[in-house]
């Protein structure tokens, strides 16, 4: 015999409360009273209330059916300083690409936003989500030595896009660059390398939470003690120009064959300063966002960085998961070997 | 019955209403599909009949959906061994069972069910969401047809197909045990684990603690012990020429029996030497260390291929991802602060 489900007005009737307030409580949204909540999730779990996920499908599916209805909103927040410098950094351009077509395809919309000097501070940010009834929050690549944020965050549906050196201690979603890295150092090993060394800006060590260097370590500890070379961390806010610099001169003191480095201008400022690649020095870098028969180095997708950012983000929104969590997990996106001219091998 | 709809102008679902005289339709149309399939000799198969009712009798909320947690029949040994796998099929339960799925574990046999079979059953099920637990090194491939499922797996990331990985954390696990120790005093700490383990992860342990002791002074940077298969059994006499030689004062492994050979060579634990576990299961109450969170791994698996489910994201990711799911610290009596004995 089928036993007739528990819904959600039976809950709403014990519980003496509208049904509405029932969906929202037992998602846990704030705008519930605890007391109520916590009432509302009593009755649930003593008359074994579940929600059904057909229904929960259905009503994913008709935000994008119904026009008039307004779609839930995702905020993607960077620290980039407006529009025009997130264009600057392609990376930036990639992940946000992503990132909006996974919001169009799961039927959210979603606002970019700057917090700098020019734009945001958290004061405005928070009023700015607060008058748009926003929820979700991505904080795309905060880039270390800028702006960062202080929000309510128990409001909020939180995920990261690197971003690992600032609060709120919620998951979030990098390229892996531990095993690019690693993938790296390896390839160009097999190609005849000995003095391999590793560039990277001190940021974004930061921002990885130090991944660049744990594949770099865990790869030179093989080899032997005098084949190891200390990495090259670039200063904070360090411009182009003294980033080639202070590159030419590691990669002659260290008497490097290769260099293993994210840093795209890299090879014409070693060019400029007579270490022709690849005949003197070789490059694999380390991150390539498409084919291209010049570059050796690992092809990284920030595109899928962006989608599974706003999948996660959406996971939270759908199980009420808000606010800081205890042991935030992070998605790390793998990344492809590319041989090229820039290693030709020796 | 597709006999009865063509003959009678309807669907056959309309036929299968008629036939049970559902009041849905109108009075008319069912006697008239009711006397066609009368003429034409149709009966409701009585064994079919008897398998619905049986089927819908033990399912009373009709329609819950089912993830399938494939477990490998050769790594149930490690089941009973490793406490935390219980723990990760509790977690994805429970994960499931919030969100309105119910979760169906099949364990994988080549004389029992093997992948074709599996594969039989999904289907016949329509079930499409899949978690792939924790297999042992020497299965390497799992041929189902992915391009139908919404598929993760746990650890496993040496088995073909590359689905997205969720893992505990062991890189997190170790910096955080080893930046523990040096918080509770000690000086010279060092790790152990085994060649075998460090394969089969992908070297995390060590990566964890290279990368920690890269911030530390050099005096204080212990070179690492790497146990054999060989010497796993025994390696009491490595371990002692090891410790005397690096002048260790507290060791972190994966391996809780490292606190037996500790004892075994003569050292008091922690009177002589610190040690922290670094997989903490409830066997061990008197260990400091690292609780590996096994139930959120299984929450994780669960939680990601919903979220496949709902962006129909089927077959295998474009580039495989990983979830590392961290540790936590725990203390205890192995793992007292250095200055109690100075």
């Amino acid at each position: 015999m089928l036993r007739a489900s528990v819904t959600i007005k039976d809950v709403a009737h014990a519980a003496r409360v509208h049904y509405s307030t029932v969906s929202l409580a037992l998602r846990d949204a704030p705008v519930v009273a605890a007391e109520t909540r916590q009432r509302v999730q009593e009755a649930a779990e003593r008359l074994g209330y579940a929600p059904n996920s057909v229904f929960s499908a259905l009503s994913r599916y008709r935000p994008q059916r119904e026009v008039a209805r307004r779609r839930p909103q995702i905020a993607y927040v960077t620290n980039c300083a407006d529009q025009a410098d997130m264009r600057r950094h392609p990376h930036h351009r990639h992940y946000l690409e992503g990132a909006l077509r996974q919001a169009t395809r799961l039927g959210y919309g979603m606002k970019v936003l700057h917090v700098s000097e020019t734009e945001h501070d958290s004061e405005s940010l928070a009023s700015y989500l607060k008058r748009h009834d926003i929820e979700c929050l991505v904080l795309a690549a905060f880039e270390p030595g800028f702006s960062t944020l202080a929000l309510d965050w128990d409001a909020f549906c939180v995920v990261k896009i690197d971003s690992r050196h600032i609060p709120p201690s919620v998951g979030g979603v990098s390229i892996d660059q531990l095993e690019v890295v690693r993938t790296a150092h390896r390839e160009m090993t097999a190609l005849g390398y000995r003095r391999i060394g590793l560039a990277v800006r001190r940021a974004e060590e930061e921002s990885t939470d130090h991944r660049f260097t744990m594949g770099y370590f865990i790869e030179q500890a093989a080899l032997a003690p005098g084949s190891r070379v200390p990495p090259l961390l670039f200063p904070h806010n360090c411009p182009d120009d003294e980033m080639g610099r202070l590159l030419c001169r590691w990669a002659r003191k260290q008497k490097i064959d290769a260099v293993l480095t994210p840093w795209a201008p890299a090879g014409e400022h070693l060019r400029r300063d007579g270490l022709r690649v690849p005949d003197v020095v070789a490059l694999a870098l380390l991150s390539l966002t498409k084919p291209d028969p010049e570059l050796a180095g690992v092809r990284i997708s920030p595109g899928v960085v962006g989608a599974k950012v706003v999948s996660h983000v959406a996971t939270l929104l759908r199980t009420g998961q808000r606010g800081i969590s205890a042991f935030p997990t992070h998605t790390y996106v793998a990344g492809l070997w590319q041989n090229g001219a820039s290693a030709p091998g020796r | 019955m597709h006999d009865v709809a063509r003959e009678a102008r309807v669907h056959q679902t309309t036929v299968s209403l008629a036939l049970r005289n559902h009041p849905r339709l109108p009075l008319a149309t069912r006697q008239r599909i009711q006397k066609v399939a009368a003429r034409l000799g149709y009966r409701p198969d009585p064994m079919l009949a008897a398998f619905n009712f049986h089927r819908l009798a033990s399912h009373p909320v009709k329609g819950t959906p089912a993830i399938a947690f494939i477990l490998d029949a050769d790594a149930r040994r490690c089941f009973s061994q490793r406490a935390g796998h219980p723990v990760v099929i509790e977690g994805a339960r429970q994960a499931a069972k919030e969100r309105g799925y119910g979760l169906e574990p099949f364990v994988l046999d080549s004389e029992e069910i093997g992948p074709r079979r599996l594969d039989q059953i999904l289907l016949a099920r329509g079930i499409a969401g899949v978690v792939v637990s924790t297999f042992e090194t020497k299965t390497t491939r799992l041929e189902l047809d992915w391009p139908r499922c919404c598929a993760v797996k746990i650890e496993s990331r040496h088995l073909w197909p590359p689905l997205d990985v969720i893992t505990n954390d062991q890189h997190q696990v170790t910096r955080l045990g080893l930046r523990r120790m040096l918080d509770l005093g000690y000086r010279r700490v060092g790790l152990v684990s085994t060649r075998e383990a460090e394969r089969r992860l992908g070297d995390a342990f060590r990566t964890g603690f290279l990368v920690e002791q890269a911030s530390l002074p050099e005096s204080a940077r212990v070179p690492p012990l790497l146990l054999d298969d060989s010497d796993r059994k025994h390696p009491e006499r490595l371990l002692s020429q090891w410790l005397e030689k690096q002048r260790i004062d507290a060791v972190v492994s994966n391996l809780n029996d490292v606190a037996r050979f500790i004892e075994a060579t003569g050292r008091r634990i922690p009177m002589d030497l610190a040690f922290a576990s670094l997989d903490l299961t409830p066997e061990t109450p008197n260990l400091a260390g690292v609780v590996q969170n096994h139930a959120l791994v299984g929450r994780r698996a669960v939680e990601q291929v919903i979220a496949l489910l709902h962006a129909h994201e089927r077959g295998l990711p474009e580039v495989p991802s990983v979830t590392f799911v961290p540790g936590f610290w725990r203390d205890g009596s192995s793992a007292p602060p250095a200055e109690a004995f100075e």
